[in-house]
């Protein structure tokens, strides 16, 4: 597929220069905060669903659910892979991508295979400290980068298709 | 500094004024004329009422002339016009007058608005700021852990 030319590119002028580079820290984390916001609403909604269905089969005894530490965090676990695997493999991004006009590609600039977006999606969470290390290295990879050759890049133009990391 | 009066009328002028003004008389002349003496000419001057054979076939040998040199005069229309338009469309930046326009009715502008690429203006905000704190950690750091790099 053909890229827009530059003067037909729906990206600002100021952005255009950076278009396919590697996203740094900054923007990462912000990403990585929405994301975050949209996960706690996730599982609150989970919990609210949870405890109506429990209302549901038992009115008379019905008692908002207390789950463990563990629990939640297990939930938690669950709910955040699924959802990282199934941005990445679907349209390159999730949320707080979008909003920070960032994508994840593999090295070759192509979406990411289902296998690869499991294994990054457990690594950030089991790991999530790993993205600091986009701050110190040279090429702005995070660890999970460095392990799974995989890259961020800025890309706002509205297409489904991504484009090699520069 | 004297200013450059520019073009002034001359002697020649008014000849030519007159030329064209006794040419207009003389069209109107001959327009009023020749409405006025139609309802006869069409009827006397009908090539069945002609009294000689030999001019009227002298007035159909002109008219098949006349008809074959018009096809001519449209076939040779036909040829040249392809080769002048290439000609000009040769010389003319169409990218550049496309792009001069495209710039002027903001086309990127609408591409965003009729994609919802992006929602507003403020996001593209948030996003140039993180892109060029991006820019100075990246900065700040590799100055701190790679100093020989930054001359």
């Amino acid at each position: 597929m053909s890229e827009d030319p530059a003067w037909l590119s729906s990206v600002p002028e100021q952005a255009r220069a950076h278009q396919g580079r590697r996203a740094g820290a900054v923007s990462r984390m912000l990403a990585a905060a929405i994301d975050l916001v949209l996960l706690c609403v996730l599982l609150g909604c989970l919990y609210l669903g949870w405890a109506g269905l429990a209302f549901v089969i038992d009115p008379v005894r019905f008692q908002f659910p207390t789950p463990t530490r563990v629990v939640i965090l297990i939930a938690a676990a669950v709910v955040l892979v699924g959802y990282l695997t199934e941005s990445w493999t679907t349209t390159g991004r999730t949320y707080g991508d979008r909003v920070l006009g960032l994508r994840v590609v593999d090295r070759r600039g192509r979406r990411l295979r289902h296998g690869r977006a499991v294994l990054r999606a457990m690594f950030c969470t089991v790991l999530p400290i790993g993205l600091l290390w986009v701050a110190v290295s040279g090429g702005r990879h995070s660890i999970q980068d460095l392990v799974l050759r995989t890259a961020v890049i800025y890309d706002w133009s509205p297409h489904k298709h991504p484009q090699a990391p520069r | 500094m004297t200013e450059n009066p520019g073009p002034r009328p001359q002697a020649a002028d008014a000849l030519l004024a007159l030329a064209v003004l006794g040419v207009r008389t003389g069209l109107r002349a001959g327009g009023a004329v020749a409405r006025t003496v139609r309802p006869v000419t069409d009827v006397v001057l009908r090539p069945e009422r002609w009294p000689s054979k030999r001019a009227r076939l002298l007035a159909e040998a002109g008219f098949r002339q006349r008809q074959a040199a018009l096809e001519e005069a449209a076939r040779v229309y036909r040829k040249l016009t392809p080769l002048v338009v290439t000609d000009v469309l040769d010389q003319l930046d169409l990218a550049a007058i496309a792009r001069t326009v495209i710039n002027e009715i903001d086309l990127p502008e609408i591409i965003r608005v009729s994609t919802g690429s992006v929602a507003s203006e403020s996001v593209r905000d948030v996003r140039i700021q993180a892109i060029e704190a991006d820019e100075v950690v990246a900065r700040w750091f590799g100055r701190v852990l790679r100093p020989w790099r930054t001359a």
